[in-house]
């Protein structure tokens, strides 16, 4: 079995003018779709971000630390859930991932996980829970396959302490396919998908008591010396 | 300098909760940890002239502990004892974990069942929320010297009662939210209805939301707590279009659903979802999954009064009250029928018997049945107290004499 890390890359207007009616149902939706995943033996974890407005990025530019909010919606799309999931074959991950519950408007990212260290009910302790993106900006995967391997480096015996809930790297973005939606039909792209400005490299979870600590820790990582860093609340679902 | 009063006004309200409830561990009493904050708060008015630190809280903190630890001293040595603690004892680190402890330790303390629910929620507002005397006294409408009082009596209570500022053990763990929920519930439906006056009532609503948060992120596996927030969040969601220009209440059936904070909303569902999975089929859940059922119809006629009904049904097992009896009766009556609501409020009628909403309700039923609602609006009328309601009631009983009037 094979990890891989299916993302949803959200068009949030649409979700914010969503009915509260169909909102619920979505809600709803997404939960089932887990659970059913859990039951199978597929799914180690889940969760769901807040909206990006609320979210900083957070990167280092020589001695100036550069704090950005949100939104980031690039080409109107926003991180918006992520469902880390085993399955036998690329396919067969891709097959799961376009039977996830999502608008119209959004698209379904599949990444094959490098390795991980999955949370254990993470949900479960006190403080707000962050979703932290390891992102990565250069103009060829060679670049950017080496911002991630210098990241992987220098965070290496940084982890575990109290504040850290697990996380995983990805292998890089030609790896992955991207799954949108159209009406009723879902075409499927194979990756790379570098002409996005930031791409995924990684994500992992912190416990903190807010945005503001969050991003004073992050401030001292290397992750935001070689890439950018965004920090986003999960919901507890 | 406006920006700097600014930032220390900022710091000073968000870091305020978690920072007395931390030095309520080193000092022992609440007096003592307020007196250090506000020292603490001085102070930063002073230092952060030349330079505001990059970390306002941690610097807060630092400055407060050290100011207890200074009140301890002087203690000491004025009555004339051996230190009971080592300066050791003060240097605690702060963990999430103790931060997340400490919090919950100050809402707990104020929060505590032996006070009474308005000493609760005056002692709230001032420890965890820091408002002012002033400010209590305006949103309860009522005298600064009776808030002064009233926050007196719940220190000595506590005090007498040895409350004991400790985190409960997990046994205990769900009555002390439970009460907590009690008091943040209870300063969210004085901002929602209110006994009076609409001046700062959005205010206490805000207030509310933002502990039951705080609440949610401290006990993460309290059901009950996130059935609380989740019916917060849909009442301020409706907040603003529950009124008419007039003042007027308007009620659900007539408000304009497209106007409903959409955020809100969401911050509601999340939260009844987190409920859910928790497996919560509390009294505080029950009602989120109510107050769902209404926010999610599309249109008032089309609210899915089968699931409210059931929702009402378990309610009423799990924590009867005349008053859930009745809105059962008409959840009933919209499923059922009218005359079907008029036989559930029969066995109400005693216990009921002052309660406006009673014969608000009463009065519609006989309506839809065909029968005279004059009767019953007249009783609502001379027992409602809130000035919008019995306005409201006023416009219907106006409306049926027009009605009644030949042609």
């Amino acid at each position: 079995m094979t990890e891989y890390l299916v993302m949803t890359r959200e068009d949030e207007h649409a979700h914010a003018s969503q009915s509260p009616k169909a909102m619920s149902e979505l809600i709803e939706k997404s939960a089932t779709y887990a659970d059913e995943l859990r039951r199978a033996g597929q799914l180690k974890d889940s969760g769901r971000l807040r909206p990006s407005k609320e979210g900083k990025r957070v990167r280092r530019e020589g001695d100036r630390l550069e704090v950005g909010d949100g939104p980031f919606a690039e080409e109107g799309k926003a991180l918006g859930g992520y469902c880390w999931v085993q399955a036998s074959s690329f396919d067969e991950a891709a097959e799961l991932a376009a039977k996830a519950p999502v608008l119209a408007t959004d698209v379904i990212d599949v990444r094959p996980v490098m390795k991980g260290m999955c949370p254990k009910d993470k949900e479960a302790k006190p403080g707000k829970i962050f979703a932290c993106a390891v992102l990565g900006s250069t103009k060829t995967e060679e670049a950017w396959v080496e911002v991630m391997d210098r990241i992987d480096e220098e965070t290496r015996g940084r982890f575990p302490e109290a504040s850290f809930l697990g996380g995983l790297r990805l292998e890089p973005p030609s790896s992955g396919r991207r799954i949108v939606t159209r009406g009723e039909r879902r075409a499927m792209f194979d990756g790379p998908f570098l002409e996005s400005k930031e791409v995924i490299g990684g994500l992992f979870f912190v416990r903190m008591t807010s945005i503001e600590d969050a991003v004073r820790w992050a401030a001292e990582t290397p992750f935001v010396v070689h890439g950018a860093l965004e920090i986003r609340e999960l919901w507890r679902t | 300098m406006a920006d700097l009063t600014a930032i220390v006004d900022d710091t000073v309200r968000t870091e305020r909760g978690r920072i007395v409830g931390g030095l309520l561990r080193l000092c022992g009493s609440l007096d003592a940890a307020e007196e250090a904050f506000q020292e603490a708060a001085l102070a930063a008015v002073q230092a952060w002239r030349e330079d505001v630190p990059s970390n306002p809280g941690a610097w807060l903190m630092t400055a407060a502990k050290n100011s207890a630890k200074d009140a301890r001293r002087r203690r000491v040595v004025a009555e004339a004892k051996a230190p009971l603690l080592f300066e050791d004892d003060m240097d605690t680190r702060d963990t999430i974990d103790t931060v997340s402890d400490d919090y919950l330790r100050l809402i707990f303390t104020c929060c505590h069942p032996e006070l009474s629910t308005d000493n609760q929620i005056a002692l709230t507002l001032k420890v965890v929320a820091g408002f002012s005397t002033e400010e209590i006294a305006r949103a309860f409408v009522c005298s600064e010297a009776t808030v002064s009082q009233r926050i007196l009596r719940a220190k000595q209570t506590i005090d007498e009662q040895k409350v004991g500022y400790a985190v409960p053990e997990r046994n205990d763990l769900a009555e002390r939210v439970g009460a907590a929920l009690a008091v943040l519930y209870a300063m969210f439906n004085e901002g929602h209805t209110g006994r009076s006056g609409p001046l700062m009532r959005l205010d206490l609503q805000a207030e509310a939301l933002r502990l039951a948060r705080l609440l949610c992120d401290l006990v993460p596996r309290e059901p009950e707590a996130f059935g609380a927030l989740a019916i917060m969040a849909f009442g301020a969601a409706r907040a603003h279009t529950r009124v008419d220009d007039e003042g007027l209440p308007i009620l659900l059936a007539a408000q304009d659903r497209s106007r409903w904070n959409r955020e809100l909303l969401r911050e509601g569902l999340m939260a009844l979802r987190r409920a859910r999975s928790l497996g919560g089929r509390g009294p505080y859940v029950l009602q989120a999954e109510i107050a769902a059922a209404h926010v999610t119809a599309p249109k008032w006629e089309s609210t899915d009064w089968a699931t409210i009904v059931a929702a009402y049904d378990t309610l009423a097992e799990v924590s009867p009250s005349p008053v859930v009896a009745l809105n059962r009766a008409v959840a009933v009556s919209m499923l059922a029928g009218p005359s079907e609501g008029l036989a559930a409020l029969k066995a109400l009628e005693r216990p009921l018997a002052d309660y406006h909403l009673f014969y608000a309700a009463r009065a519609d039923m006989l309506e839809r049945t065909g029968g005279d609602p004059r009767p019953d609006l007249e009783t609502a009328i001379s027992l409602a107290t809130n000035e919008g309601e019995k306005r409201l009631l006023e416009r219907r009983l106006h409306d049926r004499l027009a009605r009644m009037r030949p042609s």
